[in-house]
């Protein structure tokens, strides 16, 4: 067992450190902002965590059922939702679905190629067959609708859905009524179960103790600028001081496009390997605002969906399909005691126009006044936001992505980045990727760095 | 006591006729029922206007499959497609493109947009090519049913499994990419021009109620590579005397091998006894028996309004009620007393003798669907264009000119409710004309006789319910095996007896005349009558 570089310090970037300093390995995580967290200080919602990966990282966290999503608009917050008949009957629709959503979140993705073992597809198989054919019909039939026409099927009124599919829209670039937005609902209500108590402070909390703990070596305000290739072969990263690190295993949890686009020189790559991560669609929607209040919004409900009913999640969709300003926004939130992540929806990464100073202020004053209205006066403090592009810059996020790159039927399981890479190995030997971009998808699972890190 | 007739199909329309041609010529007893005085369904050419016939609904021909062409001897009864020898796409900045049959000037055209799209363009079509050798036996042969265990349904399944492997990794991925994804983010993998990619997506949209940019589009460019007339692929062509002719001649076919056909002959009710098919009803009242009964109507009017829920398993009755059809384009047909140049290239050369594309950027074809997604058409609409009047003179008296102009977005759901396209019919034609007239400045002064058909026109006149031209949506679960539901694509029904022969079954929609094959294919080896 040799030294291992993890470039990130975020959740996967920990997560991956932890399991491979478990392997025997000698890890350094390398992050370039001041402190660890990475995206966990974008996110807050914790129900997509797949209990498995706490489990397998040893950390110490409490489990707590998850409040409902609630829907708000200029009338107020809107009656939970959760014990609607049909709603319940959905749910109970989405559980037929979950044993084998959440395998498949468990593992590395099949691999689909040719040169592949056949043996790789024999576990989603059997689960595949658990769920009989006239279930699994039933899914190749509904992954390819539009999650409006899925939630109509079973009569869910419109303003309920918004909040039903609100939140599962930000990993990916569609709108309620673009084709297979249904899965993306899907996989993300399958995913989902009880919360991290604490949030994520208390799971980036566990996860920073635990790599102490195991011996990781944390670095921050450490920026990789490249990774060092010799023959086909990962030896180590540049880091912007000019300094080299040497390893025997690069683990890149920053994006696919970023990490080989990037931070390994095109010279290093195989012909037409650059190509492969280039048309990975990365197209950001989301702006993230953090928002310090003095008093509680939304009568203190923790998962408010900040939007009429579709349209106006399709309309917000709509702005950043075409490079806009936002008109529009919709929000979904997640208030914590003292503060509120919020996550703007309808934003696009390449606006037209581009983003500005006073475009991200004009941005900001949309924020406050959609959520003015539900707290008393002077509740919503000061409010900071990153538009997607902050978050690429600041972030290392490709394309400005919250989740690396969009969720996509060509773009998710043994297709996440791409069928060459899905396997989270790369053309270069000793190069692995761990972040976000890679499977699975659907939600903040937790599981893309402990995955890649049993490929090394 | 022995039945006059072996088969009964309702509906005249290209599909019914070509399902009529075979099993006559199979010897089989048959009676076609039209409603309409004029056959072809959608595919008819109707002189509205004295001296000018317009190919009212449906207007280009590429996927008849020739199998069809040489069984049925079509040619001999009359058929003849003229290629269409170009595709023309003007700009708003008075650019223009023309892709033709000519590699060299094609790449002219493209490299004076973009030299790297130009010399991509000729890889492109090699790579479509290659996913339409292997797609083109999915359209010629019915869907495998993955619910059965029977020996055939196993074997065309590992064939097609076996057929897909061969293809590959890169050319399976890129199937796979095919059927999944945007037409535009197909698009863009491989071009950078937005003026090349934008009238390239617009075929994955037409009678879709999708974007470009919607997933599940790309699919249908594969088409365009599927084409074949007269033995020479990828083709589009216009028959000759518009697209009546095409019905017209497989009608001709039909009545040579002995079938029977009636026409103002609206049926009204397709009589079930025990769960089987015992005949039709007439609007007049008379009935009619026959061994089985073969519906080319669109499935939802067949089990809902002509069969009746009641006689069906409540299963599928949720599953026809599911049945996307949400129409999404009208036709605009010009009679024009003289030629409209277009500003960006005037004369009547190649680039009127094909198809004209008004789809001048991927961002103007993606506002055009907002508006339908709100319930509005488009202000300013994609248009697919053919004067069929410059292929076949016969089509207007000498030196006029009849214009052909297919138009989307025109949701059947408006937001005032279907009923109400009557009342903004016009106000939809001159948005078309308004819009064309940009391009086509000398358009307005040239219109004798303007036809505008609605989507509520089309399910009013040609039985395509909610106006939707491919009798139910294109999309990825409404084909193959879920066309027009899981376990009921292979052309028989819930009801015994009963069988579909049109364009909701599978293969799905465009003048194909394969559903009619497939399901005469079907009823003949089964022995069904």
């Amino acid at each position: 067992m040799g030294t291992a570089l993890v470039i990130g310090g975020g959740p996967n970037g920990l997560a991956a450190a932890i399991t491979m300093a478990a392997q025997g390995h000698q890890v350094t995580v390398l992050e370039a902002r001041s402190a660890v967290g990475g995206r966990a200080e974008l996110l807050a919602d914790t129900s997509t965590v797949q209990p498995w990966t706490v489990k397998s990282l040893g950390l110490k966290l409490e489990w707590s059922d998850t409040p409902e999503w609630r829907g708000a608009d200029e009338g107020g917050v809107r009656p939970s939702a959760a014990e609607l008949p049909a709603v319940l009957a959905w749910r109970k629709e989405v559980d037929r679905f979950a044993g084998l959503i959440r395998s498949l979140s468990a593992a590395a993705p099949p691999n689909i190629r040719s040169d592949a073992s056949l043996l790789s597809l024999v576990g989603p198989a059997l689960q595949a067959l658990k769920l009989g054919r006239a279930d699994g019909l039933e899914l190749a039939r509904v992954g390819p609708l539009c999650a409006q026409d899925w939630l109509d099927e079973w009569e869910i009124p419109r303003n309920v859905q918004s909040t039903l599919i609100a939140p599962a829209l930000l990993g990916t670039w569609m709108g309620p009524q673009s084709p297979t937005s249904a899965l993306a609902v899907l996989f993300y209500t399958a995913l989902s179960g009880q919360s991290v108590v604490g949030g994520m402070p208390a799971l980036l909390e566990a996860l920073v103790d635990r790599a102490e703990a195991a011996g990781v070596a944390v670095r921050t305000e450490s920026t990789v600028t490249a990774i060092r290739v010799k023959d086909q072969r990962a030896i180590g990263v540049e880091l912007s001081d000019g300094s080299q690190l040497d390893a025997e295993v690069v683990l890149s949890t920053v994006g696919p496009k970023a990490t080989l686009m990037r931070l390994v020189s095109a010279r290093s790559l195989p012909v037409g390997e650059a190509e492969t991560v280039q048309h990975v669609r990365t197209r950001g929607v989301v702006a993230v605002c953090t928002v310090q209040l003095t008093a509680p919004l939304f009568g203190g409900a923790e998962r408010v969906v900040v939007a009429k009913d579709n349209v106006a999640l399709e309309r917000a969709f709509d702005d950043a399909k075409h490079r806009r300003a936002p008109r529009s926004p919709c929000l979904v939130v997640h208030q914590r005691a003292a503060d509120a992540v919020v996550h703007v929806f309808g934003v696009a990464r390449d606006r037209d126009d581009g983003w500005s100073e006073a475009g991200a202020e004009h941005l900001r004053s949309q924020v406050c006044a959609l959520l003015q209205p539900h707290g008393d006066e002077g509740a919503v403090g000061a409010l900071s936001l990153l538009t997607p592009a902050d978050l690429e810059a600041e972030f290392g996020l490709d394309g400005g992505h919250l989740f690396h790159g969009e969720f996509a039927i060509d773009q998710f399981l043994s297709f996440r980045p791409h069928p060459k890479l899905a396997g989270y190995r790369t053309a270069i030997d000793g190069l692995f990727l761990g972040g976000a971009g890679m499977h699975p998808s659907g939600g903040f699972t937790l599981a893309q760095g402990i995955l890649a890190a049993r490929q090394v | 006591m022995s039945k006059k007739y072996d088969a009964i199909i309702v509906g005249g329309g290209h599909n019914g006729l070509v399902c009529a041609a075979y099993l006559a010529k199979a010897g089989r007893r048959v009676l076609v029922l039209e409603k309409r005085e004029v056959l072809g369904g959608a595919a008819c050419s109707e002189e509205v206007y004295p001296g000018f016939t317009y190919s009212v609904c449906s207007y280009v021909v590429s996927l008849l499959r020739p199998q069809i062409i040489r069984d049925l001897q079509l040619p001999k009864f009359g058929l003849h497609v003229l290629p269409l020898e170009s595709t023309f796409s003007p700009y708003p900045d008075g650019r223009s493109l023309m892709r033709s049959a000519d590699p060299a000037a094609t790449r002219r055209e493209i490299a004076a947009f973009s030299p790297r799209d130009a010399d991509v363009y000729p890889m492109f079509g090699k790579a479509m090519g290659q996913l339409a050798r292997f797609t083109k036996p999915i359209i010629d042969e019915r869907a495998p049913n993955p619910m059965s265990w029977k020996p055939r349904e196993l074997m065309q399944l590992l064939k097609m499994g076996k057929q897909f492997r061969e293809l590959g990794d890169d050319l399976g991925l890129l199937q796979y990419k095919l059927t999944t994804m945007s037409a535009v983010d197909f698009l863009a993998e491989w071009f950078e021009t937005d003026e090349l990619i934008a009238p390239m997506s617009c075929s994955g949209i037409i009678g879709t109620m999708l974007g470009v940019k919607s997933p599940g589009t790309a699919y249908v460019l594969l088409h365009h590579y599927m084409g074949e007339i007269d033995g020479s692929s990828r083709a589009w062509g216009f028959a000759r005397g518009g697209t009546g002719a095409i019905s017209m001649a497989i009608a001709r076919a039909a009545q040579h091998f002995g079938a029977e056909i009636r026409t103002n002959a609206g049926v009204s009710q397709i009589k079930v006894r025990s769960g089987a098919a015992q005949g039709v009803v007439l609007e007049d009242g008379s009935e009619l028996d026959a061994k089985i009964v073969i519906s080319g109507a669109e499935p939802r009017l067949t089990f809902l309004k002509l069969v009746g829920e009641g006689e069906l398993p409540d299963e599928f009755v949720t599953q026809i009620k599911r049945y996307k059809l949400r129409g999404s384009s009208g036709k605009v047909n010009l009679a024009l007393d003289r030629f409209p140049d277009f500003a960006s290239r005037p004369g009547i050369g190649m680039h009127v003798r094909g198809d004209i594309s008004i789809a001048p950027s991927t961002d103007y074809l993606e506002r055009a669907y907002d508006d339908a997604k709100y319930g509005d058409f488009s202000t300013r609409p994609f248009m697919n264009i053919v004067f069929p009047s410059v292929l076949d003179p016969d089509m207007a008296p000498e030196g006029k000119h009849v214009m052909s102009i297919f138009v989307q977005y025109a949701p059947y759901h408006i937001k005032e409710g279907p009923s109400h396209w009557p009342e903004k019919r016009e106000a939809f034609g001159d948005a078309v004309i308004d819009t064309l007239s940009e391009y086509c400045p000398t358009l307005k002064e040239s219109i004798l006789h303007r036809q505008v058909l609605t989507p509520w026109d089309l399910e009013q006149e040609f039985g395509l319910t909610e106006g939707n031209i491919f009798h139910g949506e294109l999309s990825l679960e409404q084909l193959l095996f879920q066309r027009p539901a899981s376990g009921w694509a292979q052309y028989k029904t819930p009801i015994r007896k009963l069988w579909l022969c049109g364009s909701g079954a599978h293969p799905g929609g465009g003048v194909m005349g394969a559903p009619g094959q497939l399901a005469a294919r079907d009823i003949l080896l089964q022995g069904a009558c």
